[in-house]
C-alpha cells in the first residue's frame, strides 16, 4: 500500500514538473521548438490567451482533439487562442501528429 | 567514388546494422543522401499536386513540398557554412533510381486509385527513410551540427509518416463506403 501511495505522489510531482501555471491575466506562452510544444501541459484561466511561438523551421498547427480550436502556427509569427470554457483540451499538430500538448482551462 | 553498398542494403532491405559496420558513409555522403531523399519526396508531392483533386491529399502534398524544402535549405546552408561539398554516392543513386520507377507508376494512375497509391507510398517511403536516418545516418554523422539537423529532420519526417498513415485510413474508409 505504501509503495502505491509513494508512486501516486511521484506521479503527481512528475505531472506538475511538466506543467506551467499562468497567473490570472498573465499571457501564457507555448514555445514550439524541435517538434515539441514546450511546456507540453499549460494551465490557464477562462479569459486568458494562449500564445504559441513557433521557432521551428517548418509550419505547425495547434489543433484540439475535440474541435474547440484549430490555430495555424506559422514560423516566427505568434498565434493566439482565447480560452472560453473550462476543461482539459488535448491538442496536436495536424501536420505532424507526433506533436501533442494539453491546455488546462480553470475557472 | 566510394561505394557504400551495405548502406543501400540497410536502407532498402533493413539489414542488420552490424553487418555493414566496416564501410560507413562520410558526412558529405550523408548530406547528399538526406538531400536526395528530400528531393524525391518533393517529386512525389509535385505529381500529387498535378493529379489529385482530393483536398486532404493536396494539402498533404503541399506540406511535403514546404517541409522538405525547408529541411533541404537548412542542410544546404549548413554544408556551405562548413565548406563541405555533398558527395554523390551509390545510396543516393539507388534512391533516385527507385524513385523514378515509383514516379512512373504513380503517373499511370488517376482519381481515387492515385490518391490511395500516393498516400500508401508516402507511408512506405517515410518508414524506410526514417529507419535509415535513425539507424544509419545519425549514428555515422560526425559533425555535431549535421547530426542535430538530422535529428530534427527525423522528428519532422516521423510526423509526416503519422500524417500519411491517417490519410491512408481516411481514404480506405472512403473507398470502403463507396463500395457498399
Amino acid at each position: 500500500m505504501r509503495s502505491i501511495a509513494l508512486h501516486a505522489v511521484f506521479s503527481v510531482l512528475f505531472l506538475l514538473a511538466g506543467a506551467r501555471f499562468a497567473s490570472a491575466g498573465e499571457p501564457a506562452s507555448v514555445v514550439i521548438a524541435d517538434l515539441e510544444f514546450k511546456p507540453s501541459v499549460i494551465t490557464v484561466r477562462i479569459g486568458d490567451t494562449v500564445t504559441w511561438i513557433n521557432k521551428d523551421i517548418v509550419e505547425h498547427t495547434a489543433t484540439s482533439s475535440d474541435g474547440a480550436f484549430d490555430v495555424a502556427t506559422p514560423k516566427a509569427k505568434p498565434a493566439r487562442w482565447r480560452a472560453q470554457k473550462a476543461g482539459d483540451f488535448a491538442y496536436y499538430c495536424r501536420l505532424h501528429p507526433n506533436m501533442t500538448g494539453v491546455i488546462r482551462v480553470t475557472r | 567514388m566510394k561505394i557504400i553498398a551495405p548502406i543501400v542494403a540497410g536502407f532498402f532491405l533493413a539489414t542488420n546494422l552490424s553487418a555493414r559496420a566496416a564501410d560507413t558513409p562520410t558526412d558529405p555522403q550523408i548530406a547528399h543522401i538526406a538531400y536526395t531523399a528530400g528531393l524525391v519526396d518533393i517529386g512525389y508531392a509535385e505529381i500529387a499536386l498535378q493529379r489529385s483533386k482530393n483536398k486532404a491529399v493536396r494539402e498533404f502534398a503541399m506540406e511535403m513540398v514546404k517541409d522538405h524544402k525547408a529541411v533541404n535549405d537548412k542542410a544546404l546552408a549548413l554544408v556551405n557554412k562548413l565548406g563541405v561539398t555533398p558527395e554523390d554516392n551509390a545510396t543516393s543513386q539507388t534512391i533516385a533510381s527507385q524513385a523514378a520507377t515509383k514516379r512512373a507508376e504513380l503517373k499511370r494512375l488517376s482519381g481515387a486509385a492515385f490518391d490511395r497509391a500516393y498516400a500508401e507510398n508516402e507511408v512506405a517511403y517515410h518508414s524506410l527513410v526514417n529507419a535509415a536516418v535513425d539507424t544509419q545516418l545519425i549514428p555515422y554523422a560526425s559533425n555535431g551540427e549535421l547530426k542535430e539537423l538530422l535529428k530534427v529532420g527525423l522528428k519532422i519526417f516521423q510526423g509526416h509518416q503519422q500524417h500519411a498513415e491517417h490519410m491512408v485510413e481516411r481514404l480506405s474508409r472512403k473507398h470502403a463506403a463507396s463500395m457498399e
